[in-house]
Formats: structure tokens, C-alpha cells, sequence
């Protein structure tokens, strides 16, 4: 267990690091966000929506960014050639929790970026608590997190990628977008966490399920 | 008594779906005549049988719809005069019913102890009139359900329909984990034939459910929850067999897709089992619906013996017909991959009749 942490940490670490060095998916997500967010301010003009569909809107672009970003992780292993070298080098456990943790900081990021771009262009995007909103928003990245990285692995595998990320990411992250615009609708209208426990418990539960199922399935996509 | 006959169907659909001849070998004569004979009778049986209803269930009906349409009837008669009748329904409730607008001939038959399935408008008086005959003496009836009436028949068809779709998944998950455990490809055309099969199924489910959505909530599409679960799980399918035709390579695609069904059992549960039932909708078996759905209520009029037994045979010829269509695709496939297989086998035993590969080496 001590040891497949380390790797883990080490893959997760190698991840970042080759991130930073490049930016590329750095560059590309946040230009995405900025695109996105552009315009969907754009299109709302100056009409000041209610909350129900600037928490759809919100969703959309998360749903999008998420989509686009994290599903690449694995790929971009298997197009530059490394992930039999990531093979030979590192059991299947550590790689997984590796990714899943850049994975769900990578989401954290992104989503954290649209939220703020959301507050700052788009008048009365969010009436609600700001602290829910950063509950909210935690709990969803840890879930597109969560979903992402086993479907990227998935992924991998196929050909015609860039189109299939979001056919195959969008059964999966279904249960998870239904929740989250409920949560974010019932957070614009101004409801503080204790009346969604239930929503929160769901989130929670689906992460745990979803990381458990990708932690047995990974094993098996992993080896050849 | 009746849980025992709808799931006897159930249970005896699956078993002789697997039974003689599993999902990989022929089935016997007398299975396909079995299969063949039981469709023809619920199709037979589901249009042929006449409803009929209760005076209380027809007047809830005329004061809906006016004077025109009135909801059939299952009268005894008991007493009969020039131009009307007494009689009772089957909740023994009597009423007196205007005969005058029949012809001659039609009452001239209705005596005291026959019984017949009128159709009714309610007279100005109080009383009922009969508009026309629809069934003399007969011999089986099912019963009227308020606000569904005729169109009830398509519950024969949507509801196995359904039902064989989410058995579809159930099978096809099995096989998903049978391989990604023993690695057999066969599994995974099992598995794959089950879900083209189950699709099918799924697509045929939410087109009866369509059309009885039309004719009963008033349009072919409202985004009812249930709706939009079967909506869910068509995408899901869709993303399924989108993966499967991404990979060339039978046992990655094997492999892959057997992993991402696995992990799609995560959404079709939400979506079929629990989302339908925690948002309100017009479906039976909705939040704060009063039924729990046709098949499992404990209701008077769902429990009809003739209701029952239709509903057994639609679920037991669906199932049939289900196995029959994934047993034949699971045999083409398998002769299929037999045949690539001989012929790779064939190249590789004749090296020497490869020219290409020198060709482009000289």
C-alpha cells in the first residue's frame, strides 16, 4: 500500500510537471472556458436571466470543459508513444489513482475558472451563498474527476477520439449532471446546503461507486 | 394466484430461452412452433377479446366525453319489455336500459339470462339507452379500465417490450463480466448479440409507449420522466455500439466494451430503477402515482383473470420471440468469425502464396 502511494504520487507528480512544461492542455482548457464563457455572455446580452437557466448554462460549459480536458489524459500517453513505458514501469493501481488525482485537480481548475469567469461577465449569474457554491462546485469536479479518468482510459483504446470523449463520457456523467443542475438551480434561488443533503449524499455516493467500479475495471483494460 | 402466472411466464420465458439449445446452438421444431404459436395468439387474444365495463366506470366516462362516446358495458339481462330491458353489471348494480334504437332483430335476442356488452349513452331521464350491440353471450371479457378503455391492448406489446428490454441489459451485463473473467470471445457475441437484440426491444417499447402517450396524455413526446429514462438508455446503447465500431481489433473491442457496459450498469440502474420512480410523472409507478404500475398492483380491476393470462402470454411469447432473435444473430456471428478465422488460417499455411509482400519488397 506505502509503496503503490509513492507510485502514485510519482505518476500524478510526472503528470503535472510534464503539464506545466508543455501547457498545453492547460492552454487549450482555459482558452476553451474563455470561449465558452464568452459566448455564452454574449448570447444572453444584456437580458438578466433567471436563476433555473444560468444554472443550466453553467452546467453546460462544466459539462463541456470537463469533457474536453480530462478525457485526454490517457490519450495523450497512447499518441506520444509513452503508455508502454508507463506499462512496463508501474502496476495498474498506481497509475490509476495517479491520473484520477491530476485528474480531479485539472477539474477543480477548470471548473474553479469557469465558475469565476461565470461571476464576473455574466450579470446575476448566482444570487445564492458563495460557500455553497464552492461546495457545489468541489463535489461536481470531484465527480467529473472520478467519471473521466476511466472513460479517457476507455478511450484510449478506440479510434476517432476527439469525437467519441463526449458520446462515451455522456452516459456515464448522465446521474451526475441531473443532480448538479438541480443543486446549482436550487443554490442560485438563494437554499442553503442542509436542504440538499439528499443531492450531496447522492454526488458523494456516485463518486465512491464510480472510483470502486474504475478501480476493479481499470485493472482489467490495463493489462494487455 | 396471479403472481404466480405472470411470473411462471417470466421465469418459464427465460428458462426455455436458455434451455434447450442455449444462446449458441439451434433450437428444436417444436420450440420455434411454441414461439411462432404463442405470438400468434397474443396478437390473436389482444384484439379479439371484447371489454367490458360497469355502469359506474360508463357514466364516469359520459359525463367526460358527452352524449357521442360511451364506454361498453357487460349487462345481464334480467327483465325484458317492448323497448327496454332491466339488467345488472357485474357489481350487481341494476339499471333500466332504452332498447328502442336497436333493430328488430337484436331485440328479439335479448332475453332474460343472456348477457351483452352494450355500448351506452346516458337519455335525458336518467336512464341509459343503448346505442349498439358489440357483443352477444360473451365468452371472455376483459375488463374496461377507466381512462385507458380500448387502448389498453397496446399494454400487451409496450410492456413485454419493456420488460425484455432491461433483461436484454441484465443478460448482456452477465456475459460482459463472463468475459472480462474467462476471456472467451464467444461471450462477448453473446453479450453484444443480447444488447443489439435488447435494443431493438427498447426501440420498440418507446414506440408502443409513444403512441399510447399520444392517445392518452395527448402527445407523442412530453419528456415524462420515464420518457426520458428510455430516452437515456437508447443513448446509452448508441454510445455502446458507437465504442464497438471505434475498434478494430475483435478482442480489444471485446475487452473495451465489455469494461464500459460493466461500467454503464452505474446510469442504466439510475435511469431505469430509480429516476422514474423518484420524479413525478404520468407513467404508473411515478412519485405519488396511486399505482405501482399494471403488472404488481393489488388493484380490483388489474386483477382480472383474463388480464392476467394475456398479460402471462405476452410476457412468455415476447420472451421467446426475444431468445429467438439473439440465438439467431449469436449463430450467424459465430459462423461469421469462424469463417475469417479459417481463411487468416489459410494464409498463414500458404506463405508461398503471398506475391504482394515480394512485389513491393523487390
Amino acid at each position: 500500500m506505502g509503496e503503490g502511494f509513492i507510485q502514485a504520487i510519482a505518476i500524478a507528480r510526472k503528470d503535472l510537471y510534464s503539464e506545466l512544461r508543455t501547457r498545453y492542455s492547460l492552454n487549450a482548457t482555459g482558452m476553451f472556458v474563455a470561449v465558452v464563457v464568452t459566448v455564452v455572455a454574449f448570447s444572453i446580452g444584456p437580458e438578466r436571466l433567471n436563476p433555473a437557466i444560468t444554472a443550466g448554462l453553467l452546467w453546460i460549459c462544466l459539462f463541456f470543459a470537463s469533457v474536453t480536458g480530462l478525457s485526454r489524459s490517457f490519450v495523450v500517453e497512447q499518441e506520444r508513444g509513452t503508455i508502454l513505458l508507463l506499462r512496463l514501469t508501474a502496476p495498474s493501481t498506481p497509475v490509476y489513482f495517479g491520473k484520477l488525482l491530476v485528474n480531479m485537480v485539472l477539474a477543480l481548475v477548470a471548473n474553479g475558472l469557469i465558475v469565476i469567469l461565470f461571476l464576473i461577465f455574466i450579470p446575476d449569474a448566482y444570487g445564492g451563498d458563495s460557500g455553497t457554491l464552492l461546495v457545489i462546485t468541489f463535489l461536481l469536479s470531484m465527480g467529473l474527476g472520478a467519471a473521466l479518468t476511466i472513460v479517457s482510459a476507455i478511450i484510449a483504446r478506440a479510434s476517432a477520439r476527439s469525437l467519441l470523449s463526449t458520446v462515451l463520457s455522456f452516459p456515464i456523467i448522465l446521474p451526475l449532471i441531473i443532480l448538479g443542475v438541480d443543486l446549482l438551480r436550487r443554490g442560485a434561488d438563494g437554499k442553503g446546503l442542509e436542504v440538499m443533503i439528499e443531492e450531496l449524499l447522492l454526488i458523494s455516493a456516485y463518486i465512491i461507486v464510480a472510483i470502486a467500479m474504475s478501480y476493479i475495471l481499470f485493472d482489467m483494460l490495463w493489462k494487455e | 394466484m396471479k403472481y404466480l402466472v405472470v411470473g411462471g411466464a417470466l421465469v418459464g420465458g427465460i428458462l426455455l430461452g436458455f434451455r434447450p439449445g442455449g444462446l449458441s446452438y439451434p433450437k428444436p421444431r417444436w420450440w420455434r412452433w411454441l414461439a411462432m404459436l404463442s405470438l400468434a395468439l397474443l396478437v390473436f387474444l389482444s384484439f379479439w377479446i371484447p371489454t367490458g365495463g360497469t355502469f359506474g366506470g360508463a357514466e364516469m366516462v359520459i359525463i367526460g366525453r358527452g352524449h357521442e362516446a360511451a364506454s361498453p358495458v357487460l349487462v345481464e339481462v334480467i327483465e325484458a319489455n317492448e323497448g327496454r330491458i332491466t339488467g345488472q353489471d357485474e357489481n350487481e348494480q341494476k339499471a333500466t336500459i332504452d332498447i328502442s334504437s336497436l333493430p328488430e332483430a337484436t331485440r328479439s335476442e335479448l332475453t332474460p339470462g343472456t348477457s351483452v356488452i352494450l355500448q351506452l349513452s346516458k337519455s335525458e331521464n336518467g336512464g341509459y339507452a343503448a346505442l349498439r350491440v358489440i357483443r352477444m353471450n360473451p365468452s371472455i371479457t376483459l375488463p374496461l379500465l377507466p381512462a385507458l378503455e380500448e387502448r389498453a391492448r397496446n399494454l400487451y406489446f409496450h410492456v413485454p417490450s419493456a420488460w425484455l428490454a432491461q433483461l436484454a441489459w441484465f443478460i448482456a451485463f452477465a456475459y460482459a463480466i463472463l468475459f472480462l473473467r474467462k476471456g472467451r470471445l464467444e461471450d462477448d457475441i453473446k453479450a453484444s448479440s443480447t444488447a443489439a437484440v435488447g435494443a431493438l426491444f427498447c426501440v420498440l417499447a418507446t414506440v408502443t409507449g409513444s403512441i399510447w402517450a399520444k392517445f392518452n396524455w395527448g402527445s407523442f413526446w412530453n419528456w415524462d420522466p420515464r420518457q426520458v429514462s428510455i430516452f437515456i438508455v437508447l443513448a446509452i446503447y448508441g454510445a455502446w455500439f458507437a465504442l464497438r465500431s471505434a475498434i478494430s481489433s475483435s478482442e480489444q473491442r471485446a475487452r473495451v466494451s465489455s469494461i464500459y457496459l460493466v461500467l454503464l450498469a452505474l446510469p442504466v440502474t439510475f435511469f431505469i430503477f430509480v429516476y422514474p420512480r423518484i420524479t413525478a410523472g404520468l407513467h404508473p409507478g411515478a412519485e405519488g402515482s396511486p399505482t405501482v404500475g399494471p403488472v404488481i398492483d393489488p388493484n380490483e380491476i388489474w386483477l382480472n383473470p383474463t388480464k392476467q393470462a394475456l398479460f402471462a402470454l405476452g410476457f412468455f411469447a415476447f420472451s421467446l420471440l426475444f431468445f429467438w432473435m439473439v440465438n439467431l444473430s449469436v449463430r450467424s456471428r459465430m459462423i461469421d468469425r469462424k469463417r475469417v478465422a479459417s481463411s487468416e488460417h489459410r494464409k498463414e499455411a500458404m506463405p508461398h502464396k503471398a506475391p504482394e509482400i515480394e512485389a513491393i519488397g523487390g
